[in-house]
């Protein structure tokens, strides 16, 4: 809990070459992991039939990923996806832990809200983006509102569980100190969550992504989704297999950005 | 029976029911009164009239029943294939080094994703579907399976040698019955996961099922109809969760925490 800046005054030069080792043993291990899937690509590249309507082989995907990116059309798609998700991500972190705070500060709304709430959360979110369809209509607002509704809980829970298991000498502290509510929240409350509230961004991250592309497929708006639908409706099969590609390095850029944040942002408080 | 209906009494929250009613009924005067912007929006009495008359007319049931047949379907392939990936996993080095990071790198793959493939491959077939479930859900079950066999005490191991057990006797007595807790807790999760991605599959695959109602209540203009899916698919996600946890704490009565959380 007390924030020590002691470790980073290690001794510099040692400390980066044993974390250079270290890396290269981890890349290396990883690549060995990775020898089972690169087999299977390159015996499906060797084996496949370039003209298979089912199962063309990878460098058919590339070409058609090149093709669409050459028209213009898969960067700006990404970035679409990209953008809802990433607000979506802000407006859930910073709706569930107002939310998610206020419920775990207080045990009598935590009782009147919670069934209600738990119901709501029940709703599986990708049905919702058909409903919001239909009454909110066919536009970003819409798409932001699923993604959010997707998202908002596990930040929600988070940080409620994270409020509850506050140490109370925290809160003793904050009194002696005779800090103002302001300073209670930047000082003791919000660096004090940050962990829990950190780990629920990283679980809604990729709710957000798959509600996305499932609004981006059923509404067929501009993004990845929209991109992965219509080429399977054209029989594309080469750029549903690139695309797809695209959709996991996506997860995965994302999911690596949001561990990175996670651990610089923890990084004072020494629990990266 | 009587420590049931205490508990129950016990749990009933008149303070939540109070705060639910109460935003229904502003949800009702709000609709019925005000002229919103959002003219589909219908009024929580004809969500309800919706679902009943769908309920009796037998639309939604055979629709869920296909929706959860679907999902328990795919939920088991998931949940046995999980387990066995998982003990691989844990318990063979080679496997883990070599197939470690290539599962790593194909698990944050969305399922939504997935479903386009599948549809190339198998049509817009009950196939499809329950391939992206079992595609889905299995993540959650190997996850928690390596981690109840990392967590098993060595000891444990230790005993099985000194007894000097074989191979499938060591991992019927001993391995098996302590990796289950946190395997069935992976297989909880996996339930919820398979009847979610059960009706997107409906949804964008395979045109049967709860999933496949939502859009054509959607396309049909029924917001009312829509909105009892809706609520029939949270339902049922509870339901389905409820008999998991009371079986699970009927077959294996000797495991606490299944019992709570």
């Amino acid at each position: 809990m007390i924030a020590t800046n002691a470790s980073a005054q290690a001794p510099i030069g040692r400390a980066s070459r044993q974390w250079a080792l270290h890396a290269a043993v981890n890349a290396a291990s990883a690549l060995q992991g990775l020898l089972p899937l690169i087999a299977l690509l390159l015996l499906w590249q060797v084996l496949g039939d370039p003209r298979s309507p089912y199962f063309p082989p990878p460098s058919a995907w590339a070409a058609a990923l090149i093709e669409r990116t050459s028209s213009g059309e898969l960067l700006p798609a990404v970035l679409m996806t990209f953008q809802s998700v990433a607000m979506a991500l802000v407006v859930a972190t910073a709706l569930g832990v107002g939310i998610g705070g206020l419920i775990g500060a207080s045990p009598r709304l935590a009782r009147c809200l919670g069934p209600t709430l738990e119901f709501l959360r029940t709703l599986p979110p990708p049905t919702i983006v058909p409903v919001a369809a239909l009454i909110v209509g066919v536009n970003d607002t819409m798409k932001l509102f699923v993604i959010v509704f997707a998202a908002l809980w596990p930040v929600l829970l988070n940080t409620t569980s994270g409020v509850r298991s506050l140490h109370p000498t925290l809160l003793e502290a904050a009194r002696s100190l005779q800090l103002g509510p302001l300073a209670r929240i930047t000082k003791i409350f919000l660096p004090a969550l940050l962990p829990s509230i950190l780990t629920g961004v990283r679980v809604a991250a990729p709710l957000a992504i798959i509600v996305s592309l499932l609004a981006e497929m059923l509404t067929l708006m501009p993004g990845l989704g929209a991109l992965l639908l219509t080429a399977q409706r054209n029989f594309n099969a080469a750029e549903v297999f690139g695309l797809l590609t695209v959709v996991g390095a996506f997860g995965f850029v994302l999911n690596a950005a949001l561990a990175a944040f996670e651990s610089w942002a923890l990084k004072p408080q020494g629990r990266s | 029976m009587r420590s049931m209906l205490s508990r129950a009494a016990a749990a009933f929250n008149a303070p939540a029911l109070a705060t639910a009613v109460a935003l229904l009924g502003l949800w009702e005067v709000g609709v019925r009164t005000a002229t919103t912007r959002f003219e589909f929006l219908p009024a929580p009495s004809e969500i309800g009239e919706a679902l009943y008359g769908a309920i009796r007319s037998g639309q939604i049931i055979g629709d869920s029943m296909h929706t959860v047949a679907c999902a328990v379907a795919g939920w088991i392939v998931a949940s046995a294939l999980g387990a066995a990936i998982g003990l691989a996993l844990a318990f063979s080095p080679m496997v883990r080094r070599f197939f470690g990071t290539s599962l790593e790198l194909l698990r944050p793959l969305p399922a939504v994703a997935f479903v386009p493939v599948a549809v190339l491959l198998f049509g817009f077939t009950v196939t499809t579907e329950i391939t992206v479930i079992v595609f889905a859900s299995v993540w959650p079950v190997i996850v928690n399976t390596v981690a109840g066999a990392k967590a098993i005490h060595p000891r444990l191991l230790d005993t099985a040698a000194t007894l000097h057990l074989s191979r499938m006797q060591r991992l019927g007595k001993i391995v098996l019955p302590a990796v289950l807790p946190s395997a069935m807790v992976g297989a909880r999760v996996a339930l919820g996961l398979a009847l979610v991605v059960a009706v997107i599959a409906e949804m964008v695959g395979n045109p049967a099922g709860l999933g496949w109602g939502v859009v054509t209540a959607q396309e049909a203009l029924q917001p009312g109809l829509m909105f009892g899916y809706l609520v029939a698919t949270g339902a049922l996600g509870v339901l389905l969760n409820a008999c998991l946890r009371a079986s699970f704490a009927r077959l294996f009565p000797g495991i606490r925490e299944l019992a709570q959380s």
